[in-house]
This record gives C-alpha cells, structure tokens and sequence, in this order.
C-alpha cells in the first residue's frame, strides 16, 4: 500500500478544490462533460484525505508545511493539529452530504458548473482558513470564502437574493475591515505574522518583559477581531444576515453558508486566536461566557418574534452556536468534549433541515410555495419521514447526538462551578426548543390548503440519498461518546485548546523535527 | 496626528456603511473603510528618508523600509478590487430589476410587498 507523506497532503487540502474550478471553468463548454462527476471526486477525495490525517496520529497530531522550504516564522506555513483535523472532517463530512444533495437540486437553474466552481471555491477558502499557520494567509482565505459565499448568495439572481445579498457583502466588507485592523495592530505590535510566532511574543512581553502597554493593545486586537468574527458568524446581535440567508439563498447554498461556513469563518478563528494565541485567562472567559448567555437569550427572543420556517431554523442556530462557545469558555475537558459535539451536531442538523426545507422549493419549482407542505406517509413516504426525523434531529430530541451534547455541556458547566451560567444554558436551551416546536406547530396549521392546485415533482433519488445520509449521521455519530474514537476523532483537538498558548512550543518543535 | 487621521477616515467609512442607504454610497463608503486601513498599513512600514529593501553594497538593513507591509496592501487591494467589482454588479442588478439605489425602499416595500407566488420561470 503506498503511504503518503503527511507533509505532502496538507496543501493538497488547497490544491485539489482550486485545480477543479479551473477544470470546470476549462471544460465547461465541452459536450458530454460531466460536472457532476468532477464534484463527486473531488469533495469525495478530500473527504478520505481528512480522514486519513486521523491514521498518521503518533505522539500528538501536529504536522507543519512551510512554503517553498522556508523556515518558520518567516515562512507561510500550513498547520494541521487537532483542532484542524476536526475542523477539515465535520467540514467534509457536511459538504459531502451537502454536494450529493445540490447534484440533482441545482438542475432547476441555469449554469450548473459556475454553481459547483464557486462551491469548490467556497471549500479552498474554508481549507485555507482552518490550514493557515499565519494570520495574512488566514485574512486572504477569508476573503476567498467570502467573495464565494456572497456569489452563493445571489447565485439564483432572484430580487430578494439580490438585495439581502447585498446587505450580507456590505457586512461582510465591514467585518473583513475589522479583522484586517486587527492584522495591522497586531503585526505593529509583534513584528510577525506567524500565529506560533504571535503567541510566542505576546507571552514573553506579558512574562518576561512586562511591557505596560501589552494590556491596552491585546484588548484592542481581540476587539477589532472578535467584532469582526461576530459580524462574520453572525452571532446575536449582528444576526440579521443569518435568516436573510435563510430567506433568499438556494438551499444547498444556505446549508453550506450556515452549516459550514460560519463555523469556520466565526467559530474556528475565535477558538484559533483566542485560545491558541492571545490565551484565555479567568476575567476573559466569563465575558465570553457571559455573552454567549446573551447570545441565546438574544436568538429566543427573535425565535419567540418569528413566524416564518426559514428564520426559526436561523434563529434557533444561533442558539446552538451560543452553547458551543459558552461550553468553550467553561474551559474544562468535558465541557470543550461537550462543545465539540454541540457543534458537529449543529452543522448537521442545520444541514439536514435547511435540505428538507429545499425540497418543497425543488418540487414545487418555477412556482414558489408560500407556507410549510405537510407530507402525507402514503404518498411520499421518504419526504414525510425526513420532515419528522430532521426536525426531531434539530430540537436534539434522544437518542440524537444534540440531546447528549446539550446535557454534557450543561452538566460540565454545572461542576466547574459555574451554576448561574449552567442554569441559564438550561433555561435558554429548553425554551428555544419550546419556541421552536410552537413556531412550526404555527406554520403547519396556516399551510392547510394554501395551494392545493399546486403540482409537485418527483424526489430525485440523489436528495433521498443526501438526506438520509444526514439523518444516518446525526445518529450515526452519537458513536464519538463512545471512548475509543473520542480518543482518535475529538481528544486531539480538546488538547490543542486547553494546551492554550503552549500551542507555540509545539509548533516550532514540530517544525525541528521535520 | 497622521495616525489619527487614519482613524477618522475609517470612522467615516464605518458611519457612512451605518447611515447611508444608497447603494452607491454604501459601496463607496466600504471603499473609504478599506482605504483607511491600507494607509494605516501603508504608514506602519515607513521609514524616514529610508531607501527600498534591496540589498547592495552601500545600503545597510538599518535604512530599509519594511516591504512586508507594503506587500500585504498590495495583494489586500486585490482581493478589495474584487469585492467591490462584485458589489457593483450586484447594485447594477439591483437597480435593473428595481430602478432604485435605495436599499431600504427596495427591502421595506417591493420585497416585502411582492406576493409570495410570483411565477420566477
């Protein structure tokens, strides 16, 4: 069996998605060219390659690429550890479903290969940002995902996509101004861009040198990110463009730009640089604690507000999305163990049910259904089990992952001490699933008969498929509780957070060791 | 001060992106944001009378200006360029399908007020 060196794939995880869109863009105007088919390979093949990261795991799973030979901190590095080995598969896992399902979906609409192209670009730009060991790489990738994700946006050209994607570009435009500020304090401030290297400055002038500006300055950079970060992952109370997207995006779009690329564009540069490079400390986290409090209390109160599908399902997002960040800043094993598959629960659940909720557009396509169909079992019986079970799935009703991962966060918040923010995470959880079954119980009641001269199409088999493979996997993976593969899939990165700024160390003396 | 002075032009930017509701206005006050911290950038990397970062013979490190910074506002101005060409497209669409630059108009009555089953065949 030929083993690939581990060196030689991570920038694999850039060049395969980028290579497919200029094969698509190249071979678009062929006849008999299949573009389902590139897609297929190439998201399929990255999904085996970050699997495959997991197998290399000797000591600590920790591999650096430097570009071109260089060494570190002047070279741009690529760094895969444990955070970003589970980043790049809950990443994959996703998409994959999330490609299966857009193969058939995007028939309806013309230019089929610029829709997979700007998805394949959407993923370089996502790899980029979860790969890069330096924070100019990191805002370059950034800035990839976004403009892909903001031609996604408007990508059916339809009024509503049209002005709501406008409103997101403008906020994206804000949020990346932000953390370029961020980037340029930052760097006056260490005279490097390296993340290692940034951690590595800021921990001897905070240590050893006791500079007094130090304190003034790191709380102006986390400012300048976090706000950014928070307009980018459209966290309460910069939540606006979520259920825009909601409303106006395609559904495979949707599910990408909510089940993917907010993690990696708010949540994975949040725990990258707030832990790994700034460090945590006890004043810090419970801010962060307290406004990932306010966050869910914030989303319920929009929940509570809406009578429209699309935004419940955004709003209640947020919700989950509050709760992993709240389970992070408790910074304990079990409660990052907790937050982890809160999070990997919450891209698949989004996922899942912003495909179920396509499917009625898909069907009843160049119409537009206004309302929520109810699915008969007789007449569509996949369709009718999936709307129960993908709901089921959302409110995280047992034995689906989001259950246990909502009762470990809150029990590991509990006994690290901290009984307000763990009742409160109870309270909050428990009212927006309240909020949530009212809001669709609501939908189902006003959709009777709205139009029954309506016609719908057939469910292609790919969207069955698509579907039930996420329905599989919000069960499938209540497997991560069992200890051996919390060991290999979620241990790696629980150690790359809590080993805060040592997180320097170890990637220079990775980079020796090479 | 000429620090401070890249702090009101951003603050502009970030008043116009809040305040304005012309589409063109929005998209030339996310220009002036962007402007505004590749200055800041720009101005971090000068050096006074300092001479380009190349190496000779008569030119010691101590005078070079840093070209990382000036690096990174370039390949910055790229990747802004690119935004703002699509946000441009996406105002011409919206003007052609609206005949207005009022984003606020456009969302407040014709979105909302458009009847749910329009045929978008």
């Amino acid at each position: 069996m030929i083993m690939l060196d581990i060196q030689q794939i991570i920038p694999l995880f850039i060049l395969i998605p980028l290579l497919g869109v200029f094969l698509l863009a190249l071979l678009a105007r062929k006849k008999n060219f299949n573009a389902d088919l590139i897609l297929f390979i190439i998201v399929f093949g990255l999904l085996l390659l970050s699997g495959y990261l997991f197998t290399f795991k000797t000591k600590s799973l920790l591999y650096v690429y430097c570009l071109a030979g260089w060494q570190l901190p002047e070279a741009i590095t690529f760094i895969v550890d444990g955070l970003a080995a589970f980043f790049l598969l809950s990443v994959y896992l996703i998409t994959f479903c999330i490609m299966v399902y857009s193969l058939r979906y995007i028939d309806n609409w013309k230019g089929k290969w610029k829709f997979y192209a700007l998805f394949l670009l959407l993923l370089t730009g996502a790899n980029g940002v979860i790969i890069s060991g330096d924070l100019f790489t990191l805002y370059l990738f950034m800035e990839v995902t976004a403009i892909a994700s903001y031609a996604l946006f408007v990508f059916s050209l339809e009024a509503k996509a049209l002005a709501f994607g406008f409103k997101y570009m403008i906020k994206g435009v804000m949020a990346s101004a932000l953390i370029f500020l961020g980037i340029v304090v930052c760097y006056c401030f260490t005279s490097t861009l390296a993340l290692a290297d940034i951690a590595n400055q800021l921990y001897l002038r905070q240590h050893i040198v006791s500079d007094p500006a130090m304190g003034c300055v790191v709380l102006f950079i986390q400012a300048l990110f976090f706000l950014g970060l928070l307009l980018k992952s459209g966290i309460v109370p910069f939540n606006s463009w979520v259920s825009d997207i909601n409303q106006a995006a395609l559904a495979p779009g949707k599910a990408m730009l909510l089940a993917v690329i907010v993690p990696v564009l708010g949540i994975y540069p949040f725990l990258r640089i707030y832990f790994n490079i700034i460090g945590p400390n006890d004043q810090s986290l419970a801010i962060v604690r307290m406004f990932a409090l306010a966050a869910m209390i914030g989303s319920m109160f929009w929940l509570y507000k809406t009578k429209s599908n699309n935004q419940g399902i955004a709003y209640h997002l947020i919700n989950e999305f509050g709760l992993v960040i709240l389970a992070m800043a408790t910074n304990t094993p079990w409660a990052i163990f907790g937050g982890f598959l809160q999070l990997l629960n919450a891209q698949i659940t989004a996922a899942l049910v912003i495909c179920n909720a396509g499917l009625i557009d898909y069907q009843a396509y160049p119409k537009q259904f206004s309302g929520q169909l109810k699915y008969s079992f007789k007449s569509r019986p996949i369709a009718f089990f999936n709307t129960i079970f993908s709901k089921l799935a959302f409110i995280s009703f047992p034995p689906f992952l989001g259950f246990w991962s909502k009762l470990i966060i809150i029990v590991a918040v509990w006994k690290a001490g901290y009984q307000v923010s763990a009742l409160g995470a109870f309270l909050c959880v428990c009212l927006a699933v309240i909020l949530f079954i009212k809001q669709q119980r609501f939908l189902a009641l006003n959709s009777r008969n709205r139009q029954p001269d309506l016609k719908l199409k057939k469910i292609k088999f790919s969207l069955a498929v698509s579907l039930s493979l996420m329905l599989g996997l919000c069960l499938g993976l209540n497997l991560l509780l069992a200890a051996d593969y919390k060991e290999i899939f979620l241990k790696p990165a629980i150690e790359t957070i809590l080993s805060t700024t040592k997180y320097s160390k170890a990637v220079f003396k990775a980079e020796n060791e090479k | 001060m000429i620090y401070f002075l890249c702090f009101i032009l951003f603050s502009i930017g970030i008043y116009g992106v809040l305040v304005k509701r012309n589409i063109i206005k929005l998209i030339i006050s996310t220009m002036i944001l962007n402007y505004a911290v590749y200055i800041l950038l720009v101005l971090m990397g000068f050096r006074w009378q300092g001479q380009a970062p190349v190496f000779a013979a008569d030119q010691g490190i101590g005078f070079m200006v840093d070209p990382l910074p000036q690096s990174m506002v370039m390949v910055s101005m790229i990747v802004g360029l690119a935004v703002t060409a699509l946000l441009v497209a996406v105002a011409m669409r919206l003007y052609q399908e609206f005949k207005t630059f009022d984003l606020k108009a456009i969302i407040k009555t014709k979105i909302k007020n458009k009847p749910e089953t329009d045929d978008n065949a």
